[in-house]
């Protein structure tokens, strides 16, 4: 996945299914690869299998969380990922934000859960741009590149039946019901997202996204030392990295074009990036 | 051989604002056009020992203050900013001649 190695281990047969559908574009490591995560999900307990499924999530084989219900064990899987790679990867600077890319120019969309990121992120991916990341921003400090990480995109609720309709050819996984962030489903990332993802991007535009029902879209350029703050404070490691931190973020602000998007309407919001980022090619 | 210094603090300036790491502490903190101007004449002054920084910016946020606020308040308010600058290390108090 990405810079990431990693090793699943997940004895739970309907699970095995639907990983062999959404992971079906990744590529197997050697058996000797040096891995960076050990990951591993399945029934903490035979015995308790018939009565009230539950699965235990794993990570170099200590269990983080509670167990949870088994019906949501691809959800918990995927989380319990995104979480070992947050509190693991201090190597590289985490912003908490998608990231596409065209042309070799990236648009990062730094956003707090709710505002419409993974939902815009899925459209684009699937009009044209490739897919860095829905969660992570890797910035790597040694010259500001970003890393492509191309994972599951989890929609949430009614995200789920708009994407069905703005990309039907989008690959979704099953539904996952009651979840702690209600109806979960997945996104499987476009194949070519996959085959590209040792390819970095430079950052070139920081584009703050905010869905709002009914809105009429506006995109507004953003003032610099506004979007320094919202890129810092909504970063995973941002205080572990000190003045690495400082710098890069600075930098890609210094570097990049930044603005506020409002939007209710998907297809306007996809026209309006596709605006502003051709007009940067001329 | 002597080794460079390195100032304590880094800059980020903008038209909306500054951001200003904090080498001793680990600490960002966001500034605006009153308070980044004059920390950073009263940082810089500090840094070179020379006590010549360049007071443009200073002086021209204090004016800028003074227009704002009057004369009653000024003074107040200069001394919360260097009180709380003080607080967080980001300047030191000279010692008495």
């Amino acid at each position: 996945m990405g810079p990431f190695a990693v090793r699943l281990r997940v004895p739970f047969a309907p699970l095995v299914d639907s990983l062999h559908l959404l992971y079906a574009d990744y590529p197997i490591l050697e058996d000797e690869a040096l891995v960076d995560l050990h990951v591993g999900l399945g029934p903490p307990n035979p015995l308790r299998r018939r009565v009230k499924p539950i699965v235990r999530f794993t990570i170099d084989a200590r269990a983080p969380f509670p167990d949870s219900p088994a019906a949501h064990a691809l959800p918990t899987l995927e989380w319990g990922i995104n979480w070992g790679i947050a509190t693991r990867a201090n190597h590289l600077l985490m912003l908490h934000c998608a990231a596409i890319e065209r042309d070799g120019q990236a648009v990062l969309f730094p956003a707090w859960p709710g505002h419409g990121k993974s939902t815009l992120c899925t459209a684009l991916v699937h009009s044209g741009w490739r897919l860095l990341s829905d969660e992570f921003g890797l910035v790597r400090p040694e010259d500001g590149a970003i890393l492509p990480i191309p994972r599951l995109i989890p929609l949430k609720n009614e995200s789920i039946e708009v994407i069905r309709s703005f990309a039907p050819e989008a690959y979704i996984g099953p539904s996952f019901y009651g979840t702690r962030k209600g109806t979960v489903a997945h996104v499987r990332p476009p194949a070519e997202s996959v085959e590209r993802q040792g390819e970095v991007a430079r950052p070139g535009w920081l584009v703050f996204p905010r869905w709002v029902k009914d809105a009429p879209l506006t995109l507004e350029p953003m003032p610099k030392a506004q979007s320094f703050l919202m890129v810092a404070t909504n970063a995973f490691n941002y205080p572990v990295l000190g003045e690495t931190a400082f710098r890069l973020v600075g930098d890609m602000v210094r570097t990049c074009e930044c603005f506020s998007l409002t939007y209710s309407d998907l297809d306007e919001a996809v026209t309006a990036l596709d605006r502003l980022t051709r007009g940067a090619h001329g | 051989m002597q080794q460079a210094q390195r100032h304590p603090l880094l800059w980020f300036d903008w038209p909306d604002g500054h951001a200003v790491y904090q080498r001793s502490s680990g600490e960002t903190h966001f500034l605006n056009d009153i308070g980044g101007p004059l920390l950073r004449c009263l940082s810089d002054d500090e840094a070179d020992g020379t006590g010549k920084a360049d007071r443009t910016d200073a002086s021209r946020c204090v004016e800028k203050l003074l227009a704002e606020s009057g004369p009653e308040d000024l003074s107040a308010q200069l001394r919360v900013l260097l009180k709380r600058f003080e607080e967080l290390g980001l300047v030191r108090r000279p010692a008495p001649r």
